[in-house]
């Protein structure tokens, strides 16, 4: 009896603890979008308007009267096309490391991680300089082919991991049939990695829809970008805090839904990517 | 000719699979790196030809050692490393030891961790200005709620750096907490079914079988961590770019503002430098160490 008065006394304590935590996890964000509802007066007011009438002026004025959707497709176009760009170079060196045994495999791979280790700003200075003589300042296609390499070596890893994870008997059945090796690989290994797969882009994706040092110093107002766009909003006369929690939500939208939909997959491959 | 031909093939074939992505990170990052360096040898304001600069061998760097305020940015970094990287491993090992226990709404509790880690930084960083303003911020009106009078979290000079931090703990305290469950998860059970035979407690269990299981995991979380943290620039460019006087401003910032606010290209490359080193050098040092415990 005094046991079971126990372990309910622990579970109690546990979920305290823990709708403590989610409360402090949630709050922040919840706070800006309530707040891109708001009048300013009502942001305001102490004590805070925990009930209010909506009002969508905040959207109106951050979406349609400040590019916001030149922006927005820049953005998406940026995001996607590196995205894209990583998967198609990366899935051969993956396969590569983690199915063939060759001189320097290890050092390869291990060089190809490393990459991924030195700081932006190191490159931004050089690239600044690079991209002005090759008229790639302020372009898309500039900021593209950054977010493809900075993505390429994470991409590679995390797909070699879950390359490994198949076993490569299911390739050479195929080959039997008359397939070459890499035909294999498409026509099977490629569908049972898929949850990893899904897991490498969304990651990829993510990563290049938030970036903001390199879009900040290469970009102008053609190619911008929204994590850039967002900064706009604070300025010496002061922050237009509605406008910006306005543009907050929407830049924070669709990676909430990312985040829902693909949660397993996000979490197996931010942890495998750090296990294996 | 032909088996020659397929035994080349099997041979070079790996190194060709290989090859696109090798080529494409040598021209986009370590030609750049490599200009880069070449740039920490001369002067050359921005904005100006790129024919103007001049050879000044290795001024740039003796005019850093000799600015206290780069020092000063190397010990806001280092700090901010520290204090952050602790609390978010000791917050995140313990919210997922308590996560790796049979819990109704685990899922749930996974899917709201992960949403502030997918966030884009900057809207982290006027998300959390809001609550941290100091006359409306809901930080100082829940203060008041305790007579607590209002505090400037992001305009005094001490607190600013822990508010940054509580920001940064806020977003990355879930990557430990995933990381750290599945490796919690991914332990063997016979050496627990043994400690419980032999009765231990459940303090000795964690002491003596979960933390030192659980160490190349931690080494590793860690490592990810401080090579993203060491880089750290989004987030307080937003927050309090530096701010106030220099009390944040961490190396990525102070090599902005000497490069793109300052114009001195040569010096801001030779600082870009010095960071790479101290994260060259620090993850070294990690994957040295977490070699050893592995082979323990």
């Amino acid at each position: 009896m005094r046991h079971e008065n126990k372990k309910l006394f622990v579970a109690f304590y546990v979920y305290l603890l823990m709708l403590i935590w989610i409360l402090f996890s949630v709050f922040p964000l919840f706070w800006m979008v309530t707040n891109s509802f708001k009048l300013p007066v009502q942001s305001f007011a102490i004590p805070p308007a925990w009930i209010f009438k909506p009002i969508l002026t905040n959207y109106r004025e951050a979406l349609f009267e400040r590019h916001f959707f030149l922006f927005a497709q820049n953005s998406l176009i940026v995001a996607s096309f590196s995205t894209l760009l990583v998967i198609v170079i990366s899935l051969f060196p993956a396969y590569s490391l983690a199915r063939f045994k060759f001189f320097g495999k290890k050092a390869i791979a291990f060089w190809i991680l490393c990459t991924c280790m030195f700081p932006l700003i190191a490159i931004v200075i050089p690239i600044y300089i690079l991209w002005n003589k090759f008229g790639l300042l302020d372009t898309r296609i500039g900021l593209i082919i950054l977010y493809t390499a900075l993505n390429l070596p994470f991409a590679t890893w995390l797909l070699r991991g879950f390359i490994m994870g198949v076993p490569p008997e299911i390739e050479e059945s195929t080959m039997v049939d008359g397939c070459s090796r890499i035909g294999g690989f498409f026509r099977t290994t490629v569908f049972l990695i898929a949850p990893g797969l899904t897991a490498t882009i969304v990651l990829c994706f993510i990563f290049s829809w938030n970036e903001f040092m390199l879009a900040l110093l290469l970009t102008g107002v053609r190619s911008r970008t929204l994590p850039v766009a967002v900064t706009a909003f604070m300025s010496n006369r002061g922050i237009m805090w509605g406008q910006m929690c306005a543009a907050g939500t929407v830049i924070a939208a669709p990676l909430l839904v990312l985040a829902t939909i693909f949660q397993r997959y996000l979490v197996r491959g931010l942890t495998l990517g750090a296990i294996k | 000719m032909g088996k020659t031909l397929k035994k080349l093939k099997g041979e070079y074939f790996p190194y060709l699979l290989v090859l696109p992505e090798v080529i494409y990170l040598l021209l986009i990052i370590i030609y750049p790196l490599i200009f880069s360096l070449n740039l920490t040898f001369y002067k050359w304001t921005f904005g100006l030809p790129f024919d103007t600069k001049k050879f000044v061998w290795i001024q740039n760097y003796l005019e850093l050692f000799s600015d206290s305020l780069f020092w000063t940015s190397v010990a806001v970094l280092l700090k901010y490393a520290v204090v952050s990287i602790t609390l978010e491993l000791s917050i995140g090992f313990g919210v997922a030891l308590l996560l790796n226990r049979e819990l109704r709404g685990a899922g749930v509790m996974k899917v709201l961790m992960i949403v502030p880690l997918t966030i884009t930084p900057t809207v982290v960083g006027l998300a959390w200005r809001l609550l941290y303003n100091a006359q409306y911020g809901m930080i100082n009106y829940f203060l008041s709620l305790f007579d607590i009078g209002a505090v400037d979290w992001l305009g005094s000079y001490t607190l600013a750096f822990f508010s940054v931090i509580i920001a940064d703990v806020w977003q990355w305290t879930p990557f430990m907490i995933l990381i750290l469950l599945s490796g919690l998860q991914a332990l063997p059970e016979e050496p627990y079914d043994a400690a419980i035979v032999d009765g231990a407690s459940s303090w000795q269990v964690l002491k003596y079988l979960t933390i030192p299981m659980l160490v190349p995991v931690i080494l590793i979380a860690v490592l990810i961590r401080i090579m993203d943290i060491l880089r750290l620039f989004d987030k307080i460019f937003v927050l309090t770019f530096g701010g106030p006087g220099t009390a944040t401003e961490v190396l990525s910032l102070y090599t902005y503002r000497i490069g793109f606010v300052q114009s001195h290209m040569g010096k801001a490359a030779a600082a870009s430098y010095i960071l790479l080193f101290i994260i060259v050098g620090i993850s070294f040092i990690f994957v040295k160490l977490s070699y050893k415990q592995i082979e323990m």
